[in-house]
């Protein structure tokens, strides 16, 4: 999957600009971070790349696609199949068990049976390391093991683009390297990933890195394997 | 969206938010049950008792009456036999049923069994034809009485004849439709012109014309009768008789030793050498011979039980009668030809018969007796010529469908024939009762109005406090339309099981309301006596009605949970 970004530009009502005629390409297998302060951006430009913000200027097109001309069916459906949301609250469901939020995706999928989604969800729970909390739940859970059920739920209809917005910005140190650890194993997979984040740790760890400030790109940098 | 997951998931939403929904559904079921309630006695009040007495697709005519300023009416035409094939010609008209009130005067007695004494009454016929009561009588013998194979394979009841009723694959038809029949009684006369059209009078009798004998039958002695070979292919109160021409069915002939005895209080019914069953009917007071014959079978109003129970038993310290049941079967005796208030016929032409009561129908006299057609039209002839027994008095139309009756009644009037006073108030106890319906049923509805108000707030709460896990069901991959129906497939559950629910609380409502009517009108109605219909309509309508009030309820809280702007919301929970 190929994101092309032209000429994106977001204002917020009083005119707060957002985004000012950022160019980016995304290509398959990218390794992506964000960087910048708080209000550059990063997170408008994920929820606009993910489909979940169409009111734009600009082109924003995936495998050619213009997303704000997509229906809200092929929208949707690009949030189900193509795309994975990795947030830093990790925005679980607190009455579901780890397998019910790891499935989610499920339930707006049609094609899929019942005990092929309980297989999938165990599959991605052992991905992240917690298949044996499976019949949990999240409030019994670690910052560090609910957003690795975040990101289980993020892969569980194996995306082609994962984007994560500050996913260790609540985490310590240790649990961030063991986030990062599965990050890497999934663009390793083939899973682009855009990250936005403060950590420069993080950044580190990408394959490009991307400065926003006051929504404009400021920089590029390419870095190599980690 | 996938189906099983969308299920679980509106379950799982039920479960968690179910002492709100409760309180929802709550209001639904009790408009629900209102409205099953209201619906299933407006049906009951018109199929059970107004349909009873005015089924809706059968509307009496009779001559229209001019009245001519206070000297007495005057009638403008008649019904005749033209005028009954013209009826049947129009449009929509599936039978027509002439009726014929008696022109002879009349007195019974009996009624020993029940009253305890003899009751002596001045007595008035009428005669219906039998196909008109042929459904009343059966539906009424289906809880009571036997029946019999007709022996006809059948798949539902279409494939019966009239009167059948396909059971366990067979057409059966119920016993007492069969005993409200023309009997063929002896009629006695002097003269051709005493007996009706197809008859004459040979041997002080009316007797079948032979010019009208069929294949089956054979002409003795100007007399035509059916053939047979044995006893068993002849009625009970006949007997296979050879002669030259072959043999016959002929009445048998008995005698009576004493004419007054056909006066006392109880006479036999069985007597020799008449058959059981059968009595020795002699052709005047003060003859002594005459033949076997049957009772005949006569029809008594509902009514004449009401008026019985209500007035007669309080006013004579009677016993109270439970139901029309406890009468049928009751014998008594009638005197043709004299009469408590006009002067008696010739005694020639007086004579007794017995009879007995074979059921109950609204159709029959409201005060009096009401017989076979053609017995009353015999004994019409017999005192007042041949000329009055081809002239009918009323006629029942059946149409087939119960619209077309406006249509029907503009053809009749230019037949000039009116709807019968009965008929009338028909037209206006179906308009009070349609107002009632639309009354009651304004009132369900207003209850349901106020509870799809209620699913509205409950929904609008369920909406706000579910915003962020319908943000981050949108953020993957829920359509707008996932969203809505989520809702609205929550909404319909507690609709359906609020609708349920509260159809069921109908239904106990209407058995509390039978078993309260039963036991506060004093033992006089029968056990079998229910006002509702819960058929599959009304139990439809009340639960489809819930549905829609919880659907409407959830509709606009469904569209604001699919507006759910998931940026804003998870922004806004990200903190």
């Amino acid at each position: 999957m190929i994101v092309v970004v032209r000429s994106l530009t977001k204002v917020y009502p009083g005119d707060m600009v957002a985004l000012d005629s950022v160019d980016l390409t995304i290509q398959q297998n990218d390794f992506l971070a964000l960087v910048g302060p708080s209000g550059s951006g990063k997170t408008t430009l994920l929820n606009i790349l993910g489909g979940l913000d169409r009111d734009y200027r600009g082109s924003v097109k995936v495998d050619g696609v213009e997303l704000k001309e997509m229906k809200d069916k092929a929208l949707s459906k690009y949030r189900n199949t193509k795309v994975g949301f990795v947030f830093q609250s990790f925005h679980l469901l607190p009455d579901s068990t780890l397998i019910d939020n790891v499935s989610l995706p499920s339930l707006f999928d049609k094609a899929r049976r019942h005990q092929e989604i309980k297989q999938k969800a165990i599959e991605v729970l052992s991905m992240v390391g917690l298949e044996n909390l499976a019949l949990s739940y999240p409030t019994r859970l670690s910052a560090g093991e609910r957003q690795r059920v975040a990101i289980a739920r993020a892969i569980f209809n194996n995306p082609s683009l994962l984007l994560c917005d500050e996913p260790t910005g609540n985490l310590d140190k240790n649990t961030a390297k063991t986030i990062i650890g599965i990050f890497e194993r999934l663009n390793e997979d083939g899973v682009a990933l855009v990250i936005a984040t403060h950590s420069e740790f993080v950044a580190q760890r990408a394959k490009r890195v991307v400065y926003l400030e006051k929504g404009k790109v400021i920089g590029e940098e390419k870095r190599g394997e980690p | 969206m996938n189906f099983a997951g969308f299920r679980r998931q509106v379950i799982k939403n039920i479960t968690r938010s179910k002492y709100r929904l409760v309180s929802g559904a709550f209001g639904l079921a009790l408009g629900s049950a209102t409205l099953s309630f209201f619906l299933a006695l407006s049906l009951g009040v018109r199929d059970k008792v107004l349909g009873r007495i005015y089924p809706s697709n059968q509307i009496e005519f009779e001559v229209e009456k001019v009245p001519l300023f206070g000297l007495g009416i005057r009638v403008l035409k008649r019904i005749d036999e033209p005028v009954l094939n013209a009826i049947k010609s129009l449009e929509g008209v599936r039978g027509v049923y002439p009726k014929q009130a008696s022109k002879f005067p009349a007195k019974l007695w009996g009624g020993r069994e029940i009253f305890g004494y003899r009751a002596n009454l001045e007595a008035f016929f009428d005669g219906i034809q039998e196909d008109l009561v042929l459904d009343e009588l059966r539906s009424e013998e289906e809880t009571s009485l036997g029946q019999e194979n007709l022996q006809i394979p059948c798949s539902n009841d279409s494939d019966c004849p009239r009167g059948g009723k396909c059971k366990d694959a067979f057409c059966v038809r119920y016993t007492y439709y069969d005993k409200f029949r023309n009997l063929d009684i002896t009629i006695p006369c002097l003269k051709d012109s005493d007996c009706v059209e197809g008859e004459r009078c040979i041997n002080q009798r009316c007797v079948r014309d032979c010019r009208n004998c069929g294949s089956n039958e054979v002409c003795i002695k100007g007399e035509c009768l059916r053939r047979c070979e044995h006893a068993s292919d002849c009625a009970r109160f006949q007997e296979c008789k050879s002669f030259p021409q072959g043999s016959a069915c002929v009445p048998i002939a008995c005698s009576i030793r004493d004419p007054a005895a056909q006066f006392s209080d109880e006479p036999p019914i069985s007597s020799p050498p008449c058959p059981s069953g059968t009595y020795c009917a002699v052709l005047s007071v003060l003859s002594k011979e005459g033949f076997c014959e049957e009772p005949i079978p006569v029809l008594l109003s509902p009514f004449i039980l009401d008026v019985y129970n209500s007035v007669a038993a309080t006013a004579y310290g009677l016993p109270r009668l439970s139901g029309p049941e406890v009468g049928i079967g009751l014998s008594f005796s009638i005197l043709f030809g004299e009469s408590y208030f006009v002067e008696d016929e010739s005694a020639f032409k007086r004579f007794v018969k017995r009879a007995r009561v074979v059921g109950f129908s609204s159709k029959a006299l409201d005060f009096g007796v009401t017989m076979p057609l053609k017995v009353v039209q015999r004994l019409n002839a017999f005192y007042r010529g041949k000329e009055s027994a081809e002239e009918f008095t009323s006629v029942v139309v059946e149409t087939t469908k119960a619209d077309v009756v406006p249509k029907l009644i503009q053809d009749l009037k230019v037949l000039g024939l009116v709807p019968t006073a009965k008929s009338e108030e028909r037209k206006k106890a179906m308009a009070a009762l349609a107002v009632l319906t639309v009354v009651f049923i304004a009132l369900s509805v207003f209850i349901l109005v106020i509870s799809s108000l209620n699913i509205f707030h409950t929904f609008m709460t369920l909406v706000h406090e579910r915003r962020h896990e319908i943000a981050i069901y949108r953020a993957v991959g829920a359509t707008l339309l996932d969203i809505k129906g989520l809702l609205l497939a929550e909404a319909g559950a507690v609709g359906l099981m609020g609708g349920a629910f509260g159809v069921f609380v109908g239904f106990l409502l209407s058995r509390l309301f039978i078993f309260a009517i039963q036991n506060t009108i004093d033992g006089t109605l029968s056990q079998s006596f229910d006002v509702f219909v819960f058929d599959f309509l009304v139990v439809s309508v009340g639960i489809l009605a819930s549905l829609l009030f919880a659907l409407l309820g959830a509709l606009l809280p469904s569209s604001v949970a699919a507006k759910t702007d998931p940026v804003k919301v998870l922004a806004q929970s990200q903190g």
